[in-house]
This record gives structure tokens, C-alpha cells and sequence, in this order.
């Protein structure tokens, strides 16, 4: 019980700096890097007219699916040019939800560093296209739309998406780890707790990767698409 | 007072803290899933002959939007027999822990009701889709039990991490439940309207199935936003206040009151907007990102409020 919400840290001293490092998220995340890099790898090997690897398969029909919900979304041009960064954050954050279900791992997306990190990302992401694609003055004007008196309320509503979007996945999977670890002390790690990774693991990191993604998307859409 | 007095006063408000997460846990799953019954002898009504399909879909649909109850159930046994309290300001911790699951179990399986009756008239209507229908029905209601995840996860912190050594942290730590718990209501009925509208229109055109997950994780994760200010707000007051005068206490009540109740109608006036979203969507509107775009502002207004209401609960924690 005594790891409910434990965060492994070191800490160190540069001067007058307190460094902490939470080195358990850190070496997870390189091993979801690692998995990742692996499988790219594989399903890139048997990228052949006709498919023979099953891996090939699977992440042509993913990659797929996934290209007709950008390209929808954003359209041909810029879907092209997006879709390889929401492709990732998916695959990143499904792998680092999923890799939970592995006993004594730490999820990287159950601190909060991690996922404030990719909430930052896609808020840079977004608003840097905002820029470029709109002009700085075409850019700052949006916030003034539908008229001028909502300008407060635009900012402050691109601020709280930075926190709902990176703090549901952050509940979630913390969520999810906490329900696990308490059911398992009271039923003594006993079957129950099988169901429960298939479930918060399995199932509710998929579907939360998948709404991490398509947020990312949409903000980006409701940025840069003009219709 | 005697230190004996006081042991038996801790421990009793530790058990109306049971109480507490029993007795308000139970109301969602029976509205809930009386909602879903219903629907399923109407459409039982109207096609007998697919009565033990609809039955199976509306036992699987009640059977998630129970988890509510069974949150709030886990937690009572927990703080009945488990846990016990020694000091008052530990039991005004655990008092909270009910507060919270008892009032976060309540608009999840209202929501996840919803979608499960929803579901049930689709498999009445289209007996055929009824694997899809009921995956939809899982995928939404898996979403809209997040709130009450968030209120699982505060309560069994408040009861195993917190140990409040003052009457000023144990409000604190109350002002926390008051915020998850309260702050789930709306957000998960809210979602439980994309959720019910999802399972509708998937069973009109099947073909537009994506379009329609799509809308509706969207429409939901926009509704759910109030609920995570709830969590943002209650995490803070659980792990970042410090012991302080009255004054200071009452403000961190007062953020939790805020936050929670501040919650409430956002996250269920989102709802309207993720239904009629994901309607859209099903019905193969073709002016796809037209319909995304007007969702997804005016679910950002409607949410102001929240945000109005984390903003005062912030100054109240820290500024004041």
C-alpha cells in the first residue's frame, strides 16, 4: 500500500539548484522508445508490395485508419504535413499507457511531467502554426472573434485547454494505477487485478491515447483551417 | 474532553463518512439503470422477438453503470472495517473520502444509464448491429466513468496518504472531496449524453461510425474538462496547503465549495453540445468541421464558468 502515488526521485545539487530527476519515468519512457523504435523497425522490413510480416499488417491498417481521420479533419495538404506528429503523439502515448500492465513498471504518462510536457508540445505546436499559417496580425485577431468582448475569455480558455488536456490523461492513468495497486492489497493479488490492468491498462489507455491525439488534432484544426 | 471522548467521537464521524458514500453512492446507479430498464422493455415491447438481445444490452449496460455504486460500496466497507480513526482531524479526513466517492458515483451512472438505454432502444430498433452498438455503449460509458475515477482516486488518497494532523489541514482535505465529488455530477451526465446520442446514431448510419467516435470522444473529453479542474483543484488542496488560522481555513473550504459546485452545470451543459455534435455527425452532415468547430466553441463558453470558478478557488488558496 505504501506505493500509492509514489514518485521515484533523485535529487541532486548544481549551486544553488535543486535538480530532481524522476528516474523511473525516465527509464520507462526509454524503454517505450525503445519498443517503439523496434517495431518501426520490423513493420518497415516487411513494407513490401504485398505485406507478408503480420506486424506490417497491423500498423499498415492503424497507420490507415488514422491517415483518413487527419487528412478529414485537416485536408490533403495539411493533413500530409500533420499527420506524422499526431501519428507519434499517439503511438507514445498508447505505448506508454499500455507498458503499465508490465508488473513493476511506472507508466510515464502517470507523472505529470510527462504529460504537461505533450500538453506543452501541442500547445506550441498549434499556436506556432497559428502564426505561420495566419500572420502574426491574423493570429492575435482570432482571439478577438466573435467580437471583441470574448478576448478574456479566449485566453484564459487557451490556457485551461493546456491543463484539462494534459490532466485527463494524467488522471486517468494515475487513476487506473492507484485503483489497481489498492484492489490488489485487499483481494492479496488475486485475480482481480488481471481484469483490472486488461481494463485501466488495455482498454482505458487506449481510448485515452486516442483522445489525447484526436484533441491535439482538433486543436490544431480549429488553428489553422480556414473554411 | 477526555481522550476517550474524543477516540469515539473520531471514530463515529468516520463512520457517517461510510454512510455519507453509501447513501449518496446509491442514487445514480438506480436512476441510471432504471433508465436503461425501461428502455429495454419498450423495446421489447416493439420487437419481442430480439428480447434476449436487448436484455443482454441492457444487463451489460447495467452492469458498468453500476461501478459507481460499487466504487462508493468499496469504500464504505473500507472505512467501516478497514480503516479506523483516532484523532478528529484523521476522521474528518475519512469523512471527506465518502463525501467524495458518494457524490462522484452519482452522475457517472446517471450518464453511463443513459447511454446503456440509448443502447438499448438501437438494438431494438437494428437488432443486426447490436455488436457495434454495444461497443459504442462500452467506449462511452468507459469515458464518461472518469469523474468518478478522479473521486475514487481522491477518496482512497484522502483515506491512506492524508493524515491530517490539525483541524485546518482536515478542512482542506474536506474542502478536496467536496471539489472532486460535486465536481463530477455534471461532467459525467454531460458525457453520458455524447455517450447516449453515440449509441443512436451509429444504429442510423453504421456507415459513418467514425465520424462518430470521433465527435463523441471529442464532445466528451470537452465536457469532462470541469471535473479535472475539480481534480486540479482538490490535488492542490490535498498536497500544497499548510497549516493555517481560521481565516485561511475557511478560504480552503470555501475553494472547494467553488470549484465543486462551479462544476457542476459546465460539465452538463457541454453535454447538450456533444449530443447534438455527435448527432451530426451520425446523421452524415457533410460540413464536418463547420459542426466541430461551433461545438467546440460554444462548449468553451459554456465552460467559462468552470473556469471563472477554478480562478476564485485558486486566489482562495493561495492569495487570501
Amino acid at each position: 500500500m505504501g506505493d500509492i502515488g509514489k514518485i521515484y526521485a533523485w535529487a541532486f545539487k548544481i549551486g544553488n539548484y535543486e535538480i530532481v530527476v524522476n528516474y523511473m519515468t525516465i527509464i520507462w519512457t526509454w524503454i517505450v522508445m525503445a519498443i517503439l523504435i523496434i517495431l518501426a523497425y520490423l513493420a518497415g522490413k516487411g513494407a513490401k508490395l504485398v505485406p507478408v510480416s503480420r506486424i506490417t499488417l497491423f500498423f499498415d491498417w492503424l497507420i490507415d485508419g488514422f491517415r483518413g481521420i487527419v487528412f478529414d479533419t485537416l485536408g490533403e495538404e495539411l493533413g500530409r504535413k500533420y499527420f506524422g506528429f499526431i501519428m507519434t503523439i499517439f503511438l507514445f502515448v498508447m505505448t506508454s499507457n499500455v507498458i503499465g500492465i508490465i508488473p513493476g513498471s511506472v507508466c510515464p504518462t502517470q507523472d505529470l511531467n510527462t504529460t504537461l510536457g505533450l500538453g506543452l508540445l501541442v500547445f506550441f505546436v498549434v499556436h506556432g502554426s497559428a502564426i505561420y499559417y495566419k500572420g502574426l496580425w491574423g493570429y492575435l485577431k482570432s482571439y478577438a472573434e466573435p467580437f471583441l468582448l470574448l478576448l478574456p475569455l479566449n485566453v484564459v480558455g487557451e490556457i485551461a485547454k493546456v491543463i484539462s488536456h494534459s490532466f485527463r490523461l494524467f488522471g486517468n492513468i494515475l487513476g487506473g494505477s492507484i485503483i489497481i495497486i489498492v484492489v490488489g492489497y485487499l483481494v492479496k493479488e488475486w485475480v482481480l487485478p488481471i481484469i483490472l490492468n486488461g481494463f485501466f491498462g488495455v482498454f482505458v489507455g487506449i481510448v485515452q491515447a486516442f483522445v489525447f491525439a484526436m484533441l491535439a488534432l482538433v486543436y490544431l484544426a480549429v488553428a489553422i483551417v480556414e473554411d | 474532553m477526555p481522550a476517550e471522548t474524543i477516540k469515539g467521537l473520531a471514530e463515529a464521524i468516520g463512520l457517517i463518512g461510510a454512510g455519507v458514500a453509501m447513501g449518496f453512492g446509491a442514487i445514480g446507479p438506480g436512476i441510471g439503470e432504471g433508465q436503461a430498464a425501461g428502455k429495454a422493455v419498450e423495446g421489447v415491447r416493439m420487437r419481442p422477438e430480439a428480447a434476449p438481445i436487448i436484455t443482454r444490452t441492457m444487463l451489460i449496460g447495467q452492469a458498468v453503470a453500476e461501478t459507481g455504486g460499487i466504487f462508493a460500496l468499496v469504500i464504505a466497507i473500507l472505512l467501516v472495517f478497514i480503516t479506523k480513526a483516532t484523532t478528529i482531524p484523521v476522521a474528518i479526513a475519512y469523512l471527506s473520502a465518502g463525501i467524495s466517492i458518494g457524490m462522484g458515483a452519482i452522475g457517472s451512472s446517471i450518464g453511463q444509464g443513459m447511454a446503456a438505454a440509448s443502447a438499448c432502444e438501437a438494438v431494438a430498433r437494428i437488432p443486426n448491429f447490436s455488436d457495434k452498438i454495444i461497443t459504442f455503449m462500452l467506449i462511452g460509458q468507459s469515458a464518461a466513468s472518469t469523474p468518478s475515477i478522479f473521486a475514487l482516486v481522491v477518496s482512497l488518497l484522502l483515506m491512506f496518504i492524508a493524515k491530517p494532523t490539525t483541524i485546518s489541514l482536515a478542512m482542506a482535505y474536506l474542502a478536496a472531496g467536496i471539489s472532486v465529488g460535486m465536481g463530477a455530477i455534471g461532467s459525467s451526465v454531460g458525457q453520458g449524453m455524447g455517450a447516449a446520442a453515440a449509441c443512436d446514431a451509429v444504429a442510423r448510419r453504421p456507415s459513418f461510425s467514425d465520424k462518430v467516435i470521433t465527435f463523441m470522444l471529442i464532445g466528451q473529453s470537452a465536457a469532462s474538462t470541469p471535473s479535472i479542474f475539480a481534480l486540479v483543484v482538490s490535488l492542490l488542496l490535498m498536497f500544497s496547503v499548510k497549516d493555517a488560522g481560521i481565516v485561511k481555513t475557511a478560504a480552503y473550504l470555501g475553494a472547494g465549495i467553488s470549484m465543486g459546485f462551479g462544476a457542476i452545470g459546465p460539465g452538463y451543459g457541454c453535454g447538450f453540445a456533444a449530443e447534438e455534435g455527435t448527432r451530426a455527425a451520425g446523421y452524415g452532415f457533410s460540413k464536418y468541421s463547420v459542426a466541430l468547430r461551433t461545438m467546440l466553441i460554444g462548449q468553451a463558453v459554456a465552460q467559462s464558468t468552470a473556469v471563472y470558478a477554478m480562478v476564485i478557488a485558486l486566489i482562495l488558496i493561495y492569495v487570501v
